[in-house]
């Protein structure tokens, strides 16, 4: 073999472990800076450890919450065949269940937070906690008489979200006596959809 | 050697190909995350207060490959869209491994990130975010340090944190010790008066009070 053919080879082999390397660090998340830009959108982020909370069905949350005098409203309108899966909270020593819920609906049984297509995370909040002044893009608005903010593309950084539906959800906001539902709907939800949503929202009953 | 043998310059680039994979591996971050700590978790009342603080003494262990700790205290957004915010310290590949403090948020506009100095080994540091109750922005701090005003959207707690957290169980983290970590109502600073424990193994913690904790473990 030549020497001009090996340099060759050579140059190959390395371009080619190079670009695996590259290939091999790209495709993994790097943490801080957590974020990696996989296609449009934000990457997804690592951080702080997600709610600890248990599984339960909405009923234990609505009878809890009904005993402190907080009436929970949900909706009556669901699109696309979604379903409720589960609701998670916090469960203390005593077995008292904490004031922040979340619920979760889905057509495919997802029943996790990071992956059901629709959430309700709710909690008690001053006001609604959005504000014009530090809010880029997005709609201010009122559904019923409540405050809501909503926007078509909202970020989501839990990897196994946007391994499902991509970066972004349809964020709603709606604040009703109190508290805070944060509505996180994943595409192919539209904000449409989710709009139609928030406006079937009633107030929960004891069966 | 012979014209057409293999010389010096043969293994000039196998070995820069070596350096070079020496330089593109502390990138290859892990996904793995441990943790140690206290979530702090309203189990009743009409709303959440308006900061956390905390007294966290700096640990200085060893760190190798593309690993880091953190500990820090911070401020839950969103739990079903990943959104926080924090102040605390970390050690690893992203800060050459020397103790840096720092201020993260992600939030609807975005992940952000601001390195700020170092903290000295082995001492204790009393780091805070605090938003008033009439204003959308969190002022992020460590006293006599630095202190940031940092604009979050949403701009509520949901809950507060006061964590260790580390990439690898490679990581040894005893003489973990937060203390005094506080709520604020309004303008008053509260020890909490209650806690939601976590510690993934091999990390154990020892729950002193609602507002005290320590935790070791791991370590190669």
């Amino acid at each position: 073999m030549s020497r001009l053919r090996k340099i060759f080879i050579l140059i190959i082999f390395s371009i080619g472990f190079l670009a695996m390397m590259f290939y091999i660090s790209s495709e993994n998340n790097l943490s801080p800076p957590y974020q990696v830009n996989k296609g449009p959108g934000p990457g997804p982020v690592k951080g702080p450890a997600p709610f600890p909370g248990v599984k339960v069905p909405f009923e234990v949350v609505v009878r809890a919450w009904s005993i402190r005098n907080i009436t929970l409203f949900l909706p009556t309108f669901l699109p696309h065949d979604l379903k409720p899966t589960a609701a998670y909270v916090l469960i203390d020593k005593n077995g008292n269940i904490g004031n922040v819920a979340i619920f979760l609906y889905s057509n495919k049984s997802h029943d996790r937070i990071e992956t059901a297509e629709l959430t309700i995370e709710v909690y008690p909040a001053e006001d609604l906690p959005f504000d014009p002044k530090s809010t880029k893009g997005g709609v201010f608005t009122t559904i019923g008489g409540w405050k809501v903010y909503y926007k078509e593309e909202a970020p989501v950084t839990w990897e196994e979200y946007q391994q499902l539906y991509g970066s972004y959800a349809r964020l709603i906001s709606i604040y009703i006596n109190g508290l805070n539902y944060l509505y996180r709907g994943a595409p192919p939800l539209t904000i449409q959809d989710m709009i139609k949503i928030v406006e079937s929202m009633q107030p929960t009953k004891i069966s | 050697m012979s014209k057409f043998g293999w010389n010096v310059g043969h293994f000039l680039l196998p070995f820069i190909l070596l350096v070079a994979t020496i330089l593109v591996f502390p990138v290859i971050a892990t996904d793995e995350r441990y943790y140690a700590g206290y979530y702090y978790y309203g189990y009743e009342g009409s709303s959440p207060p308006n900061g956390v603080s905390a007294d966290i003494y700096t640990i200085d262990s060893w760190v190798t490959g593309a690993n880091f700790y953190c500990q820090w205290s911070g401020v839950t957004l969103s739990y079903t869209y990943h959104y926080w915010i924090q102040v605390g310290y970390n050690k690893g590949w992203d800060t050459n491994f020397a103790l840096k403090w720092y201020i993260e948020k992600n939030d609807l506009n975005g992940y952000q990130l601001y390195w700020k100095n170092s903290p000295l080994a082995h001492n204790t540091y009393h780091y805070y975010l605090h938003r008033a109750s009439d204003q959308t922005y969190w002022r992020a701090g460590v006293s006599g340090q630095f202190e940031d005003q940092i604009y979050t959207v949403p701009y509520a707690a949901v809950d507060y944190k006061a964590f260790s957290e580390t990439t690898t169980i490679d990581i040894n983290i005893d003489g973990t010790h937060f203390t005094y970590i506080s709520y604020a109502q309004g303008s008053d600073w509260r020890l909490w008066d209650q806690h939601y424990p976590r510690a993934d193994p091999p990390y154990t913690i020892q729950e002193i009070s609602n507002y005290e904790f320590t935790a070791n473990g791991g370590g190669p």
